[in-house]
């Protein structure tokens, strides 16, 4: 990933500098490509959060000053909004509902108009060293359902139907050309419809982008004649990230069978990369078996399940594909380097499945019960960051630094994100933290349930728990190709405080 | 921000005219309570000039429609496009309020 590329302005906690401060970031977007309308959706976004900092983050008596910081990112523009001020908890702010507006108040708009014009929005308690708010927005693109016909576009025939080669073709494996994003974006739209989860795929001018940047890299299957056949990837999750995931696995029908995943899967692994790798890791749909497939054959094993983890209907542009239920993702990892011996803290209730699913991704670590439960849980403030994806209507919460105060911390967040609506949250904790011990059975009387781990990543390896947000769901609809994925489906399924003896996940809206 | 008023028949037509914002709307509330104060009980807001609007700018539309049943009056909207139209829409302001395409249907319904 290239050098970064950011303004920073530091300005008084005053309401009369609010437009100095939306000039900087309307002229650094401007820089970064932005224009009309997405300028004004910024500059709105801007305004609702310094005036949230000025308005909140100090005593009104208060000289004290906050940061703006506008930074280029691969796919358009992240701004950060820093205090140092009072910790300011959006979940006790009441929550807007434009369908039950009245003249009588509107609390919550503000930060309701934030979260709608912005891709993706998220908070981060600094503890003592204050907060942040990070706002990021893509530049508008065309989506490949814009750019090409219906016709063009027509999801590919059953197989049975379909002209597939069946003589073995000479072809090539290697990275992809930027011109070639275009029949990547096809490709991936032809044989999957619009399911893949990160809808950057559909993009061709972001993978290009990503590609560049190295959070992407993508490698291409292609004829003698540079004819595409098929593509496979690496997602790094964020800049600097020891795990990535392979996604975007995709062949042109004509050439299935030609072996294209195996090749490019085993480049992908074995090339040089500039940002080396200890593992990766695959996230399956349910819906059906395939990608599971995919995963069993290169060795990337189960270790956890996410429920409900993106819409069954996704409808764009009038073409939609009904599912009865939220599509729920398998959970897969693969060590590319010997996992390096660790002393984690895994819950009582769940040590035996974690140690299950560390054997059965090829770990062996100590497992240990903290020493003193006093000690477990340091008197420093936590540091939570949520993450909210709005196209999947999911959220991620990743405790960056557990303190005393985890429960109510999470319990604030947890609230934000349910009266938002947002249908499935997922939180990671550091198993090599005590504190993971004691604050997992504290989370259950939450709402919190079992969901796996995953090893390696920036917060170290991690327990990952669920949390459906009036979700109905039916486990005997998950499908689940290994013994072990059915087993940690059984075992998610009894832990779920909401089950139902029909076999379905039914909760009341909080 | 610039307000202007103008009376057509029974109806005061107030037309605003720059950004309607945390810094702006201080001015338009004060404004407007005047406006009030001076007896008239229809209104129609013009805001074809607004080219920004914020929450702090819809507090100070909703303070106005407050403002105007206080006194039994009637209130209307006109000239709401572009950014306006946008943050009215995914507020749900626009089907909260009586908005209007024009002047001469806004007339119609004082």
């Amino acid at each position: 990933m290239s050098a970064r590329e950011f303004t920073k302005l530091t300005l008084p906690n005053e309401i009369s500098y609010l437009n100095i401060a939306q000039s900087h970031v309307r002229l650094a977007a401007e820089k970064f490509g932005f224009q009309p309308p997405e300028l004004g959706q910024i500059e709105l976004a801007v305004e609702e959060a310094v005036s949230n900092v000025i308005k909140h983050a100090y005593d009104a008596s208060e000289q004290n000053s906050f940061d703006i910081i506008c930074e280029r990112v691969s796919l358009g523009m992240k701004i950060i909004i820093k205090d140092r001020g009072i910790p300011f908890d959006a979940g006790l702010l009441p929550q807007y509902d434009p369908r039950q507006v009245s003249t009588d108040k509107m609390p919550g708009l503000g930060m309701f108009l934030m979260k709608n014009v912005m891709d993706l929005v998220s908070f981060v308690n600094l503890g003592a060293d204050g907060k942040e708010t990070h706002l990021s927005k893509y530049l508008p693109q065309k989506n490949i359902m814009e750019q090409f016909s219906g016709q063009e576009l027509a999801l590919e025939p059953p197989a049975a139907a379909a002209k597939i080669l069946q003589e073995k073709i000479p072809y090539d494996v290697r990275r992809m050309r930027p011109e070639e994003a275009i029949e990547v974006s096809r490709c991936a739209y032809k044989s999957h419809g619009y399911t893949f989860f990160d809808s950057s795929i559909y993009y061709p001018e972001r993978i290009v982008e990503l590609n560049k940047s190295d959070e992407l890299i993508s490698v291409v299957a292609v004829t003698k004649d540079n004819v595409f056949m098929g593509h496979t990837a690496l997602h790094y999750p964020h800049a600097g990230a020891r795990i990535s995931e392979l996604t975007f696995a995709f062949v042109n029908m004509e050439y299935r069978g030609q072996g294209c995943l195996t090749r490019m899967t085993d480049l992908l692994f074995s090339m040089e990369k500039k940002y080396p790798l200890s593992g990766i890791y695959i996230n399956s749909v349910t819906n059906h078996i395939f990608t599971q497939k995919v995963a069993q054959k290169y060795g990337v094993n189960d270790c956890g399940v996410y429920l409900a983890a993106s819409p069954g209907t996704w409808v764009f542009k009038g073409i939609s594909e009904a599912s009865p239920q939220r599509l729920s993702v398998l959970l897969s990892f693969k060590y590319l380097e010997p996992a390096h011996k660790l002393t984690l803290y895994p819950p009582a209730e769940h040590r035996a499945m974690v140690e299950k699913l560390y054997r059965n991704i090829g770990a062996s670590h100590v497992y240990a019960v903290p020493e003193k439960s006093e000690a477990a849980l340091p008197q420093e403030t936590s540091v939570l960051r949520a993450d909210v994806y709005a196209s999947e209507n999911c959220a991620e919460i990743w405790v960056d630094q557990f303190g005393a105060d985890i429960v109510r911390q999470v319990k604030i967040m947890l609230y934000d994100l349910c009266v938002k609506q947002v249908a499935a949250i997922y939180l990671y904790m550091d198993l090599a933290s005590p504190a993971a011990h004691f604050a997992t059975p504290e989370l259950k009387k939450l709402g919190f349930f079992f969901s796996g781990i995953l090893p390696q990543t920036n917060i170290g390896d991690t327990i990952v728990l669920q949390y459906l947000n009036n979700i109905a769901l039916d486990y005997s609809k998950i499908q689940a190709l290994t013994p072990m994925a059915k087993e940690i489906i059984a075992y998610v399924q009894a832990d779920d405080p909401h089950q139902t003896a029909a076999g379905t996940h039914v909760q009341p809206r909080r | 921000m610039n307000i202007q008023t103008k009376k057509e028949k029974d109806t005061l037509i107030i037309t605003v005219s720059g950004r309607m914002d945390a810094v702006t709307s201080p001015e338009f509330e004060k404004s407007f309570a005047e406006i009030v104060s001076r007896g008239d009980k229809a209104f129609i807001i013009d805001l074809c000039g607004v080219d920004y609007i914020s929450s702090a700018g819809l507090r100070g539309i909703l303070t106005s429609v407050k403002r105007v049943h206080a006194v039994q009056g009637k209130l209307a909207f006109t000239g709401i496009q572009g950014q306006v139209q946008e943050v009215f829409k995914i507020s749900g302001f626009l089907t909260m309020l009586k908005v209007f395409s024009t002047e001469t249907e806004a007339l119609a319904q004082m």
